[in-house]
């Protein structure tokens, strides 16, 4: 009979989960403390949206690079909620 | 214990002389469409929502806010729906999967609110499409013991075609009908065929007293259990699956394959654009990317199943990596065609042999449960492309990195298939030692007794 025994996670799960959210976080703390000066526009394209042959919306002329998300509306990251978690996260940032 | 035999197996074949089985792929398919018209009418949805003449006039950040959601609630379910599937079988799933398509698509043509939006797309359609993708998909592995490879192809491939009809054909009743009117008859009809085909549809063949496609005479017949035995039997396999380094290295492929196309399908299109592309000529390279991917669907699974699954996958994930080199060189709008080209089947394939590499690790027991776990790693895939890829855009102002990020994930799923084991034998063979003796395939019970009547029919003689 199998008793209750500890689940073995593998190294390579553990490692790819490490590396995916150490990512995440330079990038997200880079974006942050980035001086872009709003020249830029922190965007997200949108997944599942833009695998389909939807040309009508593809080819919408008012869609600025295919529906980018502005997620900053020109206020300053380092002061959101989500700007500081990621400066306290990265410690390169 | 409540434990009976299937003892003849005789209406395997319809009354035309197909496998019944052929007839469940149909209804299967006719699922995995409706399936993924939700996600293929979220790329739809977002013009309207956000058109300030249109009746909603929403933000852009709150209507990614809602698709996001619909991902990251996808993603939670998918292994949940799978366990369901594992339990009750896929059935009575389908027939829930029907009612809360047709109930929701209606509710979100009646919607009026943002946070309306938020709960029927992100939550009650996040649940509709995992229910169509996980267990009423992966109940194809227990009606082809033969052939799962070119059952589990067809199926993804009718996907990949329907899929391509149905967003444009969307993106015409909005206009012809608009959006209450479009979605309310998206709902009747999509949820009233998975309904109805609940009538003619079996989660195992046994429910039909009938066999899988690819049964032998001498097979063991199919034993009916006790539902607290067939729990018990659930509990111990999914115990024992868990144990394996290929339950938890099968989500993490899917994830890092899912990443690694998620950034392409996402920023190809402003790339080519970057580079001088027009909008309408840049689309079309999507459109090439969906239909060489249907190549790519149909092959793998057959591929897999007769050359084994890893050099398969590793080969389609290696496709998928390198042609993102083409990207970094891509000027005109026929050097982004022949990336797409050859990125769709790579694309294609990363995605569709999962069933076939779960048979192949672990036999034909319950997997749903498995597939709801590689379905999470997959969407957990598309939000990390989407977040890394923004992200990395944003600080480098420039597309290179999120290329190379993609490529690293798709090298990195490459990594992880070699690290796994060969799929020529079966990783938990002897799951059922976990068992009591009267749970088990072959039940010992009768074993003794057996061995006593044969001692003393030899005495005798």
């Amino acid at each position: 009979m199998i008793t209750a025994r500890r689940v073995p996670v593998p190294l390579v799960f553990s490692l790819v989960l490490a590396v995916v959210l150490a990512l995440i976080i330079f990038f997200g703390a880079w974006a942050v403390s980035a001086d872009v000066d709003n020249q830029r526009t922190l965007s997200f394209g949108l997944p599942g949206t833009t695998t389909s042959l939807s040309g009508s919306s593809v080819d919408s002329q008012d869609s600025e690079h295919f529906r980018v998300d502005r997620l900053d509306n020109g206020g300053s990251a380092r002061e959101t909620w989500w700007g500081g978690a990621f400066l306290r996260a990265c410690p390169l940032h | 214990m409540a434990v009976s035999t299937n003892p003849d197996p005789a209406t395997t074949r319809s009354p035309r002389g197909i496998h019944r089985a052929w007839i469940i792929l149909v209804i299967l398919a006719a699922a995995q469409i409706t399936g993924q018209s939700i996600s293929m009418s979220a790329g739809i949805m977002v013009a309207p929502l956000n058109d300030p003449e249109g009746g909603f006039g929403w933000n852009m950040g709150l209507i990614g806010a809602a698709l996001a959601t619909y991902y990251l609630f996808g993603a939670l379910v998918a292994p949940i729906t799978g366990m369901l599937g594992d339990r009750y079988g896929a059935r009575p799933l389908m027939f829930g999967c029907g009612v809360l398509y047709a109930s929701s698509m209606a509710l979100i043509g009646s919607v009026s609110h943002l946070w309306q939006f938020f709960i029927y797309f992100g939550v009650l359609l996040s649940i509709t499409q995992s229910l169509a993708m996980v267990p009423i998909l992966a109940s194809v592995n227990g009606w082809f013991k033969r052939r799962l490879g070119l059952a589990t192809g067809l199926l993804w491939a009718s996907g990949g075609i329907g899929a391509a009809a149905v967003a444009p054909g969307i993106a015409a009743l909005l206009d012809a009908f608009g959006w209450q009117a479009t979605f309310t008859t998206i709902g009747i009809a999509g949820g009233g065929t998975l309904t109805l085909l609940t009538l003619f549809f079996r989660s195992k063949p046994a429910d039909l007293n009938a066999t899988a496609y690819g049964s032998r005479t001498d097979d063991p017949p199919e034993i009916f259990r006790g539902k607290e035995i067939e729990r018990l039997r659930l509990k111990v396999f999914n115990k024992a699956m868990r144990r394996t380094r290929a339950f938890w290295n099968l989500p993490t492929i899917h994830g890092l394959g899912c990443a690694g196309h998620g950034i392409v399908l996402i920023y190809s299109i402003p790339l080519a654009i970057e580079q001088g592309v027009s909008l309408s000529a840049a689309s079309f390279i999507l459109a090439l990317i969906s239909i060489f991917s249907i190549l790519g669907r149909f092959m793998a699974p057959i591929l897999a199943e007769r050359m084994g699954a890893k050099p398969v996958m590793m080969t389609a994930l290696f496709i998928q990596g390198a042609t993102v080199l083409v990207l970094f060189w891509a000027q005109d709008a026929y050097a982004f065609y022949l990336f797409a080209i050859l990125f769709g089947l790579g694309f294609g394939g990363e995605m569709s042999a999962y069933l076939v590499v779960n048979r192949q690790y672990f036999g034909t027991g319950p997997l749903a449960t498995l597939y709801g776990f590689e379905m999470m790693g997959a969407l957990s895939g598309h939000a990390t492309a989407t977040v890394l890829g923004g992200l990395a855009i944003y600080v480098t102002g420039s597309f290179n990195p999120a290329l190379v990020m993609s490529m690293f994930f798709s090298f990195s799923g490459v990594l992880v298939i070699y690290s796994m084991e060969s799929g020529k034998r079966i990783l938990i063979p002897d799951w059922e030692d976990g068992l009591p003796p009267e749970a088990r395939t072959t039940p010992q019970i009768a074993e003794t007794a057996v061995r006593a009547a044969l001692i003393e029919q030899m005495d005798s003689d």
